[in-house]
């Protein structure tokens, strides 16, 4: 074997070597993980925990550590999901019985004649289906839970929308980012 | 080296490199006093920002916490080059910006009338023509403001000549500073490995087996790129991460292209601005290859830059300054009168790109 035929071989080892790196090296940190990667997070808050203390407002307008999978950056307008699903996680500091409110004021990205459907769930408990109809503009809903939310433990809020899309899509711009929920606010209140 | 043919270079490309820069100079201040008062007029703007945050600290290891844009998302080679000449000249960055790309556009257009007939230009006038549309179209605009356009096209060139007359060393150069520049730059290496591919089809194994210098400079190209790749890595622990900050924060990826296309024609005038230019392009780069007018590697490139980034999100204009020089090498092929018909309808519209850039119009992004 000549020289210059390992040469080739050299080259082919190098960049068969570097694409197994590209593919397997990691040496991330966890949030960038979250946040870049798996997209399990949605805000880059390197302090922040998922304590919620009972009756606090979640703001879709600036950045907060309980937004998860699925958002677009908070923004003027709220914050846009990513897609037709968007979590938030939170851990109440204090319990929350039975009969606490979910209040929030949600809109909906819609194309211009077609409806969707927002739907609600708490721990995998569906609690809220709601229609939307375009333009889609923000409302309030006042929800009762069905379940008790203890003290500590990890709550899972899911907001799904039936017809994510985005304005390239729907034919009135340029812009293809995908939109679903529109969250402008969000809070869980122990009941009176 | 022959001083004779480079001195004769320098001429006739200096004349257009000074001649188009004066001219985008003056385009400049007289759409400056047609927007005063007003806000304050500066040509860097959107990602030239990104450029002079990483000239001026490097990569961030954090996002911006409202937006998770960060500069991750920019490839090192025109930031670097900033940095360097600022450190060189002892410049503050902003000078030192104004200085890169009319030297760069000086450097592209001296190897363009060196190498005229490598890209298929008959004589120092037909290169002119050529240079003169190329720099005075409107998306020339983005070769002149601090992005790394200009950076990039010279690299094409300079890999491509020297690729062609097996100046191996420069192409092996150019290539790296080519795949460092922008992530779409890699393609040019594949172009040519597909090109040397068919020259060679009848042994290319065996070129293989005994390879020459072609298939070491066509390795070397990449190393741009990969060092990008691995400096991430020791940076953020994440060799993907230019991918990874494209897509969170930018929305870029591969999606469906013809989709795409189809949904940005019903999507209002903006989105169909956006788009056309693609088509026209693609059309002109045919007729360019079947005519003989523009190099094979050169227009496969030159489509596939701007398709992969129409592959990904419609809205962008710096994609149609980005590898597309060779499409105005059609414009030598027009009779005389229409050529410079078209180079003044050209540089009209180089006037308008430059009205609105000031102003800060959001389609130019």
């Amino acid at each position: 074997m000549s020289w210059r035929t390992l040469e080739t071989l050299g080259w082919l080892a190098l960049y068969l070597g570097f694409a197994v790196f590209v593919l397997i090296a990691d040496a991330m940190t966890p949030l960038y993980r979250a946040v870049f990667v798996e997209r399990t997070t949605a805000d880059w808050l390197p302090d922040a925990d998922l304590t919620y203390v009972p009756g606090t407002t979640i703001s879709g307008v600036v950045p907060s550590p309980y937004f998860g999978a699925g958002w677009w950056p908070a923004g003027a307008e709220g914050r846009w999901g990513r897609g037709g699903r968007s979590v938030l996680r939170l851990r109440p500091s204090a319990d929350l019985p039975a009969g606490s409110h979910l209040r929030a004021q949600l809109g909906a990205f819609l194309a211009a004649s077609s409806p969707a459907t927002i739907g609600i769930a708490v721990n995998g408990t569906t609690i809220a289906t709601l229609p939307f109809e375009p333009p889609g503009r923000a409302r309030a809903i006042d929800l009762p839970l069905p379940m008790s939310l203890p003290a500590g433990e990890l709550v899972e809020i899911v907001l799904t929308d039936s017809a994510p899309s985005s304005p390239l899509a729907a034919h009135f711009g340029a812009d293809s980012a995908v939109r679903g929920v529109r969250l402008l606010e969000l809070s869980i209140d122990p009941p009176p | 080296m022959r001083p004779g043919v480079w001195g004769k270079a320098l001429g006739t490309g200096g004349l257009v490199a000074i001649g188009t820069l004066l001219l985008f100079t003056f385009f400049t201040v007289w759409a400056q006093q047609a927007l005063s008062p007003g806000p304050e007029t500066s040509l860097c703007l959107w990602d030239c920002d990104w450029y002079f945050s990483i000239a001026r600290g490097g990569y961030q290891t954090a996002p911006d916490p409202a937006t998770l844009f960060t500069n991750l998302g920019f490839f090192p080679g025109f930031p670097a080059l900033l940095a360097l000449v600022a450190r060189l000249t002892g410049l503050p960055l902003n000078d030192a910006a104004a200085l890169v790309n009319p030297v760069l556009s000086l450097a592209f257009c001296v190897l363009a009338v060196r190498y005229r007939a490598t890209l298929g230009l008959a004589s120092g006038a037909e290169a002119m023509l050529f240079l003169l549309a190329f720099l005075l179209s409107p998306w020339s605009l983005y070769n002149r403001v601090p992005y790394s356009e200009m950076l990039f096209n010279l690299a094409i060139l300079g890999t491509f000549v020297c690729w062609k007359e097996r100046r191996l060393v420069g192409a092996a150069a150019f290539g790296i500073v080519l795949t460092a520049t922008r992530v779409s730059g890699v393609l040019l290496p594949l172009v040519l490995l597909a090109g040397l591919i068919y020259e060679e089809r009848s042994r290319f194994l065996a070129l293989l087996v005994e390879p020459d210098g072609r298939v070491r400079t066509l390795a070397l190209m990449p190393l741009g790129m990969m060092a990008f790749l691995v400096y991430l890595y020791v940076l953020v622990g994440d060799p993907l991460a230019y991918f990874h900050a494209q897509s969170l924060s930018w929305n870029q990826g591969l999606r469906n292209p013809v989709r795409l296309f189809a949904d940005a024609l019903q999507s209002g005038p903006v989105a169909v601005y956006d788009v056309v230019p693609f088509a026209v392009a693609t059309i002109g780069l045919a007729v360019g290859w079947r005519l003989r007018r523009i190099p094979g590697e050169l227009a496969v490139f030159a489509w596939l830059v701007p398709a992969l980034s129409l592959s990904s999100v419609p809205e962008g204009q710096p994609r149609y300054a980005l590898g597309l020089f060779p499409l105005y090498l059609l414009v030598p092929a027009l009779p005389k009168w229409l050529a410079w018909l078209v180079v003044t309808g050209l540089a009209i519209g180089q006037f308008v790109f430059v009205y609105f850039w000031l102003k800060r119009v959001p389609w130019l992004v």
